[in-house]
């Protein structure tokens, strides 16, 4: 940790605040959704719950953000959606980088063929609009964490596979990939240990962004009644359900809708910072 | 000396399709290397001098042509064994060696690939190979980007040494350095085909370097050999107009340098005459001693005396 506090990297990070403050909303945003259910002043609101004598009680020491039409508290609610939120994400880059990023150094490698085939394929996807496209996925399945999941990683992989062929071409007529030709390797070997870490600093850059991309992709979907169903707590469905109550319950929409401002600016923010400490176009 | 040559090239062409258009970056070359000399390949920027070493090396496949190695032809695709036996060491320094691979790993690749010495002995073996090039081992576990470039030229030296080839290819090895580590790494480069027996294939356009390195030299002009022969030979008495241009450009401080230089009438048209295209021989739109013919016959590559050929309908010393 002194370590990472003292290098190079860290200095050109930390000389932007903006990002500091980015990577640290992040961080203390995670450790809050793991500990949820030990902070959450009302976990039992998380699920089926009605209380009438406090509905649509406004924000108090109490209920921090209020309470909702079924006296339910947002606070709590807010942070539970926060654990949906950041899963889905992290789940969707976890399926969409691995694919995007092999076919994207396939098609970059290989070229002809291969390269036809499957940037061609990416063409398809790109040219759809994305939330269309999750959208129609979305009404065609039931919706579910798993499906919701599906759908946006199957919009998102064409993004990874066009940043690691661009990469891949102008990589590989890079020296050092000649000089491993000639010294034996293996195209394995040139894909993954010659190729693949010269296209980390770009990679983690992108997914620091899209992480944001994601969670108002899954915002979007839960605001026209297509991301988590209820009661399972969703940012995007919580502002929708409080523009009812607009504008003098303010904040059973407000709330929610700051939560997801929050998340996405500090992801971007994060992401600008690594952009400029890996020195990356993205 | 004169034994059969090591490795031959004939009838060498390479082709790229650029908008439809062709543009010959070599066309039709014959070369023969001999076993333990170093020939330097000598020519401007776009003269087709890396596209030979890559075509050499199996990088790129020939249009037509062949390379011959030991007395069978070479092709692109070719097995592990005979891949092994031609290495290369490359003119940039600063992107010949993977920046997030340390020097250790970079030279251990050669060591894995071919299998040249058990795992258990990859280690000392850099070590070995670091101290060869004049490095010591606790370079092993640096990255490129704490080398200077010297250093990178070396760890690609002692890569290229690390399959123990027959044949190394130096594309332009020093002309990204300075000049007093130039001096050092030519210098290493003469030891170490003493040691290990090399053939060297020498690219580059420094003639100066040619000069002390190389025993033959071949010079080349848009994708064709001009000129070859002895070195000596062609320093002192340049046959093609090409090749008088080159030397008469080399920097000289002493008149008695300048006495040695071949004198060359420059053209001012020779100049706008670059971009003209010629049926014949190539240089013919530089060349102040073109006649007609120039334009529209190509001029084979010709024995002038022994060993020394020139490609020119009028070279020099002759009319």
């Amino acid at each position: 940790m002194r370590r990472l506090f003292r290098s190079r990297a860290w200095y050109k990070f930390s000389r932007s605040w903006l990002s500091v403050a980015g990577l640290a909303t992040i961080l203390v945003i995670a450790l809050v959704t793991v500990v949820a259910p030990l902070i959450a002043p009302f976990p039992e609101h998380v699920g089926i719950f009605v209380d009438f004598r406090n509905t649509e009680q406004p924000p108090g020491w109490l209920y921090f953000f209020g309470t909702d039409d079924n006296g339910r508290d947002i606070f709590t609610r807010v942070l539970y959606a926060y654990r949906v939120s950041f899963a889905v994400g992290l789940l969707v880059l976890a399926i969409a980088v691995p694919v995007g990023v092999i076919l994207g150094l396939l098609a970059g490698y290989y070229g002809g063929l291969v390269d036809t085939v499957i940037m061609r394929t990416t063409d398809v996807f790109l040219a759809l609009p994305p939330l269309v496209l999750a959208m129609a996925i979305m009404g065609y399945l039931q919706p579910s964490l798993f499906n919701i999941m599906l759908a946006i990683s199957v919009m998102w992989w064409p993004w990874y596979t066009r940043l690691i062929y661009n990469l891949t071409r102008s990589l590989r007529h890079e020296g050092y990939v000649q000089a491993a030709k000639v010294s034996g390797a293996s195209d394995l070997h040139i894909l993954l240990k010659e190729i693949l870490p010269n296209c980390v600093p770009s990679l983690l850059t992108k997914m620091a962004f899209d992480m944001s991309f994601v969670i108002l992709m899954i915002a979007a979907l839960g605001f026209v009644g297509l991301g988590m169903q209820p009661p399972t707590p969703d940012l995007g469905r919580m502002v929708a359900e409080g523009v009812r109550f607009m504008p003098f319950d303010w904040w059973m929409s407000v709330f929610p809708g700051l939560a997801i401002l929050i998340l996405v600016l500090a992801f971007n923010l994060f992401g600008d910072g690594l952009r400029d400490m890996l020195d990356v176009d993205v | 000396m004169s034994t059969a040559p090591v490795l031959s090239v004939r009838g060498l062409s390479k082709y790229y399709r650029v908008k439809g258009t062709r543009v010959d970056a070599l066309a039709g070359i014959d070369l023969d290397i001999r076993r333990g000399e170093t020939m330097a390949i000598v020519g401007e920027s776009g003269s087709g001098k890396t596209t030979l070493g890559n075509l050499i090396l199996g990088l790129e496949r020939a249009s037509a042509g062949q390379v011959i190695f030991e007395g069978a032809p070479l092709q692109m695709r070719r097995s592990s064994a005979l891949r092994r036996r031609i290495q290369v060491v490359q003119q940039n320094p600063f992107s010949t060696l993977n920046p997030k691979r340390t020097v250790r790993a970079t030279i251990e690749l050669p060591l894995r690939a071919y299998k040249m010495v058990s795992r258990d002995r990859y280690r000392a073996r850099v070590g070995e190979l670091l101290d060869i090039v004049g490095m010591s081992s606790t370079h092993m576990n640096r990255y490129p980007a704490a080398l200077s470039g010297g250093q990178r030229q070396r760890v690609a030296l002692a890569r290229a040494l690390a399959s123990e080839p027959e044949i190394i290819v130096l594309d332009e090895p020093t002309s990204a350095l300075d000049v007093s580590v130039q001096a050092r790494v030519l210098a290493l480069l003469v030891e170490l085909q003493r040691t290990f027996d090399l053939t060297y294939i020498f690219i580059t356009h420094d003639l100066s370097v040619v000069r002390n390195i190389a025993r033959r030299v071949s010079v080349m002009y848009r994708g064709r050999v001009v000129e070859s022969g002895p070195t000596e030979s062609v320093f002192a008495a340049p046959r093609h107009r090409y090749t008088s241009m080159l030397l008469s450009s080399i920097p000289v401080v002493s008149d008695a340098e300048l006495a040695v230089k071949p004198s060359w009438t420059w053209d001012p048209g020779a100049i706008e005459g670059q971009g003209l295209h010629s049926d014949g021989c190539p240089f013919a739109p530089r060349c102040p001693h073109a006649v007609d013919a120039c334009w529209s016959d190509v001029p084979e590559l010709e024995s002038l005396e022994t060993a020394h050929l020139a490609a020119c309908h009028r070279p020099a010393g002759s009319s």
